[in-house]
């Protein structure tokens, strides 16, 4: 009697365990749920674009580059890294207008990268499956032209077959980080500029 | 006969590109331009150059440049700050091959100065000199700026309507009555936003004008208004509202002028006209012009062109007509201050309906 009780009982537990090992796997087909997971960003996977305007006449700016590299780290959805990017590899289309940029306002022979850290950045998922999230807030701390201010942005993220793309988008004020305003032929350049950045790296775990 | 034969080869290769009037170039919203104001002194484009589109021209629009060459007379000569000045010089050869004529033609079609005074807010413009050979005071205007976007001028000058293309050939132009001279007296409030750009101009007619006929005495009302969309694109459309005493119309129509790349673009319009109050019976006619254009290298574009005018559709009392052209042309400007457009077309008009009529062109300008 009390080995079959015993039997019973083993038998309930062992089935109980597999139904939870089964849901386990159905519900996080990935093993990285929980593990912590590191983003490599290499240099011409991502690029990084910045939109101005310069009065009078609304003169629409842009400029773009794709010397991006850095890491991030996700941890129980929580987002932390740093990112470089070459300033040499802004474009603006306009040979005269690229350099001016660099050498006169950037002064990228002094200041040759941009760094920006992030802070602070919360997912509302996992980066497991097919995800999507959009206007994910961040912050964080951007060195630019030997000065460093916190700026904030949003982020939509897209994760498919552990690949992570991502499209961030904020605004700075280029009198913040001691830049004169780019002034040309009696065209000036607002102050405030938005910037995005691009990139699409593969998830992989940080173990 | 080599002689001859270089001698027309130079003269052709110089002289083929001058049936254009000295107006904007819409493509430059590819690069970021949505108000032909940053390069132009005039609210709708054309004419003088303000400093900047000075340094565009060579920076963004010649193959090839040196720092100051673009400047006002290649900088030989400065001015002070508040006066700019400019000038043109534009001829063109012509080859028509029909089957009545086969000829080529040569037109010296305009020499001319032009002076932009700036005293504040405030900056009088006027162009005179030599068109077709005549003596004439083109354009002349004062233009107050109260606030960046906001624009209230006065004058002689073209009225803003679609894509206001340079090439004054076209169905969107010739085909509405806006040929070469057809400044009028008008009075213009014009928004010049980064999102919005908005003309509504009184058109108080040419008083004297060399203008079509129909027209001539025509006074109206236009309002033009495009939509610059990511950074690249615009859209927009325009109306026309025009009385004189032969005749009403109403001119309507979108354009469109997408940049796919920088280097890649299409301008489109596309316009409906209704005369009537006339002597004759009602016309109704729709046109359209279109240029899909790639720019090779810096300054050196290749393009084709699509135009249609077709009148009467309506009305099946009336026969209809249809005159359509393709064209397929090289613009280059090898350094600030040169322009050369070499277009050849096939066209078919209804005098001969069942030919195909060959049209070539070699324009040249020069901008002081």
């Amino acid at each position: 009697m009390k080995t079959r009780r015993f039997l019973k009982i083993g038998t309930s537990f062992l089935l109980t365990g597999l139904l939870a090992v089964l849901t386990e796997i159905l519900i996080h087909p990935f093993s990285f749920a929980d593990s912590p997971l590191s983003l490599t960003l290499k240099q011409g996977s991502g690029w990084v674009e910045f939109h101005a305007t310069g009065h009078p006449s609304a003169i629409r700016i842009t400029g773009k580059g794709d010397k991006l590299q850095g890491n991030l780290f996700v941890n129980h959805r929580t987002v932390t890294g740093q990112v470089q990017f070459d300033l040499s590899s802004l474009n603006t289309g306009i040979e005269v207008r690229t350099r001016h940029m660099k050498e006169k306002y950037l002064e990228i022979s002094q200041y040759p990268e941009a760094k920006f850290t992030l802070t602070q950045m919360e997912l509302s998922q996992d980066l497991t499956g097919n995800t999507s999230m959009k206007q994910v807030p961040f912050q964080g701390k951007l060195f630019l032209h030997g000065i460093e201010k916190l700026i904030s942005g949003t982020a939509e993220i897209q994760t498919q077959e552990k690949q992570v793309k991502f499209n961030a988008e904020f605004s700075l004020k280029i009198g913040d980080y001691g830049i004169v305003l780019p002034t040309f032929a009696g065209i000036t350049m607002a102050d405030e500029v938005k910037i995005l950045v691009q990139d699409t790296t593969r998830i992989q775990s940080a173990n | 006969m080599i002689k001859i034969r270089s001698f027309f080869l130079i003269q052709l290769f110089f002289f083929l590109y001058f049936y254009q009037q000295a107006y904007a170039f819409p493509w430059m919203v590819r690069h970021g331009y949505v108000n032909c104001n940053s390069c132009h002194f005039s609210p709708s484009g054309g004419g003088i150059l303000t400093p900047y589109g000075r340094e565009i021209s060579g920076s963004l629009l010649s193959t090839w440049a040196s720092e100051r060459e673009s400047k006002f007379a290649h900088d030989l000569v400065s001015t002070p700050e508040w006066l700019n000045l400019g000038g043109d010089i534009r001829a063109i050869e012509i080859y028509r091959n029909t089957p009545q004529v086969q000829a080529y033609r040569f037109l010296n079609m305009q020499e001319d100065l032009e002076a932009a005074l700036t005293y504040g807010k405030f900056t009088g413009v006027i162009n005179a000199g030599l068109f077709m050979q005549q003596p004439q005071l083109r354009r002349f205007y004062l233009n107050y700026r109260p606030s960046e976007q906001l624009s209230v001028r006065a004058g002689k000058f073209r009225l803003a309507y679609g894509l206001m293309d340079p090439d004054h050939t076209t169905p969107i132009n010739r085909g509405l009555g806006w040929d070469e001279g057809s400044e009028t007296y008008n009075a213009e409030v014009a928004w010049l936003g980064e999102n919005l750009n908005l003309y509504l101009t009184l058109d108080l007619g040419p008083l004297n004008s060399n203008s079509i006929q129909q027209f001539s005495e025509e006074k109206g009302l236009a309002l033009r208004v495009g939509v610059p969309f990511t950074e690249y694109f615009q859209i927009g459309t325009s109306y026309f509202y025009g009385s004189s005493t032969l005749s009403k119309r109403n001119a309507i129509g979108p354009f469109l002028i997408l940049g796919f790349a920088n280097h890649f673009f299409l301008l489109s319009e596309v316009d409906y006209q209704n005369i009537y109050d006339s002597l004759m019976s009602n016309q109704t006619a729709w046109m359209t012009w279109n240029r899909l254009d790639y720019e090779f290298i810096q300054g050196l574009h290749g393009y084709l062109t699509y135009g249609l005018k077709r009148s009467q559709f309506q009305n099946a009392s009336i026969p209809s007509s249809q005159s359509s052209s393709w064209g397929l042309g090289s613009q280059w400007f090898p350094r600030p201050h040169f322009e050369f457009d070499l277009k050849w077309q096939l066209q078919s008009t209804p005098a001969f309906p069942s030919q195909t009529l060959h049209y070539a062109t070699l324009l040249f300008h020069y901008y002081l």
